[in-house]
């Protein structure tokens, strides 16, 4: 009786601190130092196994070269955005704020190796500019977003996630969907509510819409995927239809993200 | 001093179970620590502590369920069978539940995140079934090393040690 009393308190602590996100946040935090120290010694536990002495200079200009082109590819992006924009604006007289992004290089400190492309924690927080919902970048395309932020640590769910829910436009025909969640194919995510009456093809670029007030519009998310043998998207209902799309980010090995939040 | 021992231990597996995660190896190390201290200390109300630090590894790695709190009360269990009807002496033997929790580990994990998750549930069958081996062939290396790591420390500390725990009860073995 008391170990089932016992059993019952601990499990429902467990359920608050697992459900309330200051909480989760709070005890994410305990673990970073930790975390970035380990990290810091696989750094260095890589950097001491290489035979050659200018290799980890190599890797670090490839990394700082690859982290320049994804800075170029959302200034790209917030480009494309900015003239799209002009466009509907020059209709009216007064014009909206400017959007006002920061890039903020964050390291991966864990990934659970069950469900290795399906969530991260990245090693930024509030403290550093991160914001809930910001989206998260890597090899110049999108990976995610922020789905829960802490001081110093925040949770990214990746596009495989179905908490991503992420809005997105296939550029051929400017149809509007939401992005996230995992089909058959490892390799592929799924991206749904798109108009069924639109033509889909394969190949297709798909972009981050703008739709929203915390993540840049124009930015690289994949491209459509074959659904079966015949078609590239799946009719749902009589408004509805669904497509898989290949991501352009790697799904793993990548040891640093790109945070696309807000300013200031 | 024994208490802080047994939750450096914990936290010393969930270190290296999160080590081994961002690597991609799937090692139920956290489990097999606390089934080594459940083992030695028949100690329920040792739950809380290592409930609590689970649950801190689970928030930790994004884990979007109760995991590892929820399979702590099933190691519990088992580690009272073991104890009981299992051989403590033999370390090699610790591969057999070792092995039991690697795949308990991953199917737990595969039925708790995949049931509110449909449709895009993040683990299919085939990924669920080379991945339980995997851990299960991890965890059955992570039971004998942490037992081993366990009675080298405790040897020195001066405290229970899990190859004794049935020969202090009376040679419980085989009852």
């Amino acid at each position: 009786m008391a170990v089932g009393l016992f059993v019952a308190v601990l499990m429902a602590l467990a359920l608050i601190l697992h459900v309330v996100p200051p909480l989760r946040s709070g005890f994410a935090g305990v673990m970073q130092p930790f975390l970035r120290g380990m990290q810091a010694m696989h750094g260095t536990w890589l950097a001491a196994s290489s035979r050659l002495p200018a290799t980890e200079g190599q890797r670090a200009r490839l990394r700082r070269l690859e982290q320049e082109v994804d800075r170029l590819r959302v200034q790209a992006a917030q480009g494309r955005q900015a003239v799209e924009e002009l466009r509907e604006l020059q209709q009216f007289l007064d014009l909206g704020e400017t959007a006002d992004w920061r890039l903020i290089v964050a390291p991966v400190i864990a990934r659970d190796p069950l469900s290795w492309s399906h969530a991260f924690r990245i090693g930024k927080g509030l403290g550093q500019g991160v914001r809930l919902g910001a989206a998260v970048m890597t090899g110049g395309a999108v990976i995610g977003r922020v789905t829960s932020v802490g001081a110093g640590t925040a949770e990214v769910a990746t596009v495989f996630s179905p908490d991503t829910a992420l809005s997105v436009q296939v550029q051929g025909n400017d149809a509007i969907g939401v992005l996230g969640g995992r089909t058959d194919d490892p390799g592929l995510c799924l991206v749904s509510y798109l108009p069924r009456d639109k033509t889909y093809e394969a190949g297709e670029a798909v972009r981050t819409s703008g739709l929203s007030d915390v993540i840049p519009g124009g930015l690289p998310v994949g491209v459509v995927a074959v659904w079966d043998e015949d078609r590239t998207a799946r009719v749902v209902d009589a408004t509805y239809a669904q497509l898989h799309l290949r991501p352009d980010a790697p799904a793993e090995g990548f040891r640093y993200v790109l945070v696309v939040s807000r300013g200031p | 001093m024994q208490s802080a021992w047994w939750m450096a231990f914990a936290f010393l597996a969930a270190l290296v179970e999160t080590g081994m995660g961002n690597a991609g190896i799937p090692v139920p190390a956290f489990l097999a620590a606390a089934f080594c201290l459940f083992v030695i200390t028949a100690n329920r109300f040792l739950l809380l502590p290592l409930g609590l630090l689970g649950l801190t590894l689970d928030i930790v790695l994004c884990r979007g369920s109760l995991l590892t709190p929820l399979l702590l009360l099933a190691v519990a269990a088992f580690a009272a069978r073991w104890r009981r009807h299992g051989d403590c002496r033999l370390r090699v033997l610790q591969a057999l539940p070792g092995f039991v929790l690697g795949l308990g580990w991953v199917w737990a994990a595969a039925l708790m995140e995949n049931l509110p998750r449909q449709p895009g549930a993040p683990f299919p069958l085939a990924h669920v079934v080379g991945q339980s081996l995997a851990a299960g062939v991890a965890g059955a290396v992570a039971l004998p090393v942490a037992v081993a790591f366990y009675d080298a420390a405790a040897g020195r500390l001066g405290l229970p040690s899990y190859r004794r725990v049935q020969q202090s009860e009376g040679g419980a073995h085989g009852a």
